[in-house]
């Protein structure tokens, strides 16, 4: 049978060359081919044949209208108005809208939640310093420097309603006569612990201006001087050792990561920083007001900053509560009704 | 109207200016169908289905020839009745009874004599079983080149297949065809008689 033992690739040049697909080239070496090539003559001659057979097939006519019915086939809006008309967009946007309005509220939640980094950053005021101490007593200083810390606080508690510093200050000798010789008793051993040989709140306002200095010295002191060395009351061993007792303090301080204790104790005599000169000017003459109302006004201005400060960020807080609050019910409406949207799609 | 004003409109959902476009190509959407499945009604139903599908896909035509277009939704869908065919072969069996009995509907006719018109239907039928006896893949190009009369490149953009596929499938299908018409050569005009008869 003609053509049937044609390799596949000249049935292609043939079919090809019928349909005028082949390139100048090909179409050259075909025809040269076939001028001395007779089966491959009668091979194109059959597919010729054969190709007009198929062409010869009539185009037919459809049976019937395939016209599109308009009240089954609705028509098309354009694709923006089908996604939002499914729903799913103001589904999607409803979601995330309220997962957004959500984090806004936490996080508003947590920048206000009290001991945060911010609030600890924040100048510490008078008012608060006790507070702040009693909650967060570091445990990095020996125990008996932290009790006395935290006496120290408990005791400046009553600054508000200050006895007579008079009084204070026969009071105060009195304190330290009695805490003289209850250090005294234990000098040998461990420090006492500072709390129960601390005097009555009301007694100690002298002595919260001056209490790290003796007691610092008498970190040191008890153990080396003996009993005598112990017994030397704080006010006298004040003045002496305040020079000594600031840099001690500033050495605690470098060693405590927290420095909540440390403000703690220097803000009160309104001399954080400085070292002795500055501490006796507190310590000694701690019975004339005017010394002291300078630093309570720059305390107090420090404050009122840092309570601006403060207020300026807790309203930017509020600002996102505000915010995540107003989102979240427009956002859930949102999600509704995208949500009813296709359910009737 | 222009076409591509039909289309645009039709794009925007003027399911009028779409059926006008379905008037103008579905006799050509039908024909290909009926040459690729051989059975007139799976043809109807892959044509209509072909059209629906159209009318849903606009957004995805982008400019190209519509008629290729559409027509590769046709081959589509025909491929697809074909597949069911195939999982149901009672189906195929009762189609082509029905090709059997249901005469093709032709767009010319043209002034015959009953003898002539009886001797051109059993023609076409034998050419049409023929077609029917390809692999889906080769009759797939053999109907769009022989029976559309397309180019090549158009059966690329219809298809999706290489040049180099479409070439080589063209002309297995035709030295099929070449060898199954030998076998009804009583029924050929002698014009079309093969060489080696």
């Amino acid at each position: 049978m003609t053509g049937n033992t044609l390799p596949d690739r000249d049935l292609e040049l043939l079919s090809a060359y019928i349909d005028g697909e082949l390139d100048d080239r090909s179409r050259a070496d075909l025809e040269r081919r076939l001028a001395g090539d007779a089966p491959l003559r009668d091979a194109l001659a059959d597919l010729r044949a054969t190709v007009a057979l198929v062409r010869e097939l009539p185009r037919l006519k459809a049976p019937r209208s395939f016209a599109l019915d308009p009240a089954v086939h609705k028509r098309r809006a354009p694709w923006w108005k089908r996604l939002f008309a499914t729903g799913t967009v103001l589904q999607l946007s409803g979601a995330l809208g309220a997962a957004a309005s959500v984090v806004l509220i936490v996080a508003a939640l947590l920048l206000n939640a009290p001991g945060t980094e911010e609030e600890r950053a924040l100048p510490p005021t008078p008012e608060s310093q006790p507070t702040q101490v009693g909650f967060a007593p570091e445990p990095t200083g020996p125990p008996d420097t932290e009790l006395r810390l935290q006496a120290t606080a408990t005791q400046a508690m009553p600054t508000a309603s200050p006895p007579p510093v008079a009084d204070m200050a026969l009071e105060e000798d009195d304190g330290m006569a009695a805490f003289g010789g209850e250090v005294a008793g234990d000098a040998a051993g461990s420090a006492p612990p500072a709390a129960e040989m601390a005097p009555p709140p009301g007694t100690i306002e002298t002595f919260d201006a001056a209490p790290a200095e003796p007691l610092a010295a008498g970190q040191s002191q008890p153990a080396s001087e003996g009993e005598g060395a112990a017994q030397e009351t704080a006010a006298n061993s004040i003045p002496s050792d305040a020079e000594e007792a600031a840099p001690l303090f500033q050495a605690e301080q470098a060693e405590q990561p927290a420095p909540a204790a440390t403000t703690i104790i220097a803000m009160p005599t309104g001399t954080a920083t400085p070292a002795g000169p500055s501490l006796k000017g507190t310590l000694a003459p701690s019975a004339t007001a005017p010394d002291v109302a300078p630093d309570e006004a720059t305390a107090r201005d420090i404050a009122a900053a840092g309570e601006a400060q403060a207020q300026n960020e807790e309203s930017d807080h509020r600002w996102l509560a505000a915010l995540g609050i107003v989102l979240l019910p427009v956002s859930l409406a949102l999600f509704v009704f995208g949500r009813k949207k296709a359910r009737r799609a | 109207m222009d076409e591509n004003k039909l289309i645009h409109a039709a794009r925007h959902g003027d399911i009028d200016a779409f059926n006008r476009l379905v008037l103008a190509y579905q006799d050509t959407a039908y024909t290909v169908a009926y040459r690729i499945i051989g059975e007139p009604d799976a043809a109807a139903d892959a044509t209509q289905e072909a059209f629906i599908s159209a009318y849903y896909k606009l957004d995805q035509f982008h400019g190209e020839r519509f008629k290729s277009w559409l027509l590769r939704i046709v081959t589509n869908a025909c491929y697809d009745e074909l597949r069911r065919r195939q999982r149901r072969p009672a189906a195929s069996l009762d189609g082509l009874e029905n090709v059997t009995f249901r005469p093709d509907p032709d767009l010319n006719p043209v002034p015959e004599s009953p003898e002539q018109h009886a001797q051109r239907r059993e023609l076409n039928r034998a050419i049409q079983d023929c077609l029917d006896a390809l692999p889906d893949d080769q009759r797939v190009v053999a109907v769009l080149v022989d029976v559309e009369d397309y180019a090549y490149q158009e059966i690329v953009a219809i298809t999706g297949l290489p040049l180099g596929t479409v070439k080589s499938r063209l002309s297995r299908a035709r030295a099929r065809m070449r060898d199954c018409l030998r076998a009804v050569r009583e029924l050929l005009p002698s014009e079309y008689r093969l060489m080696d008869e």
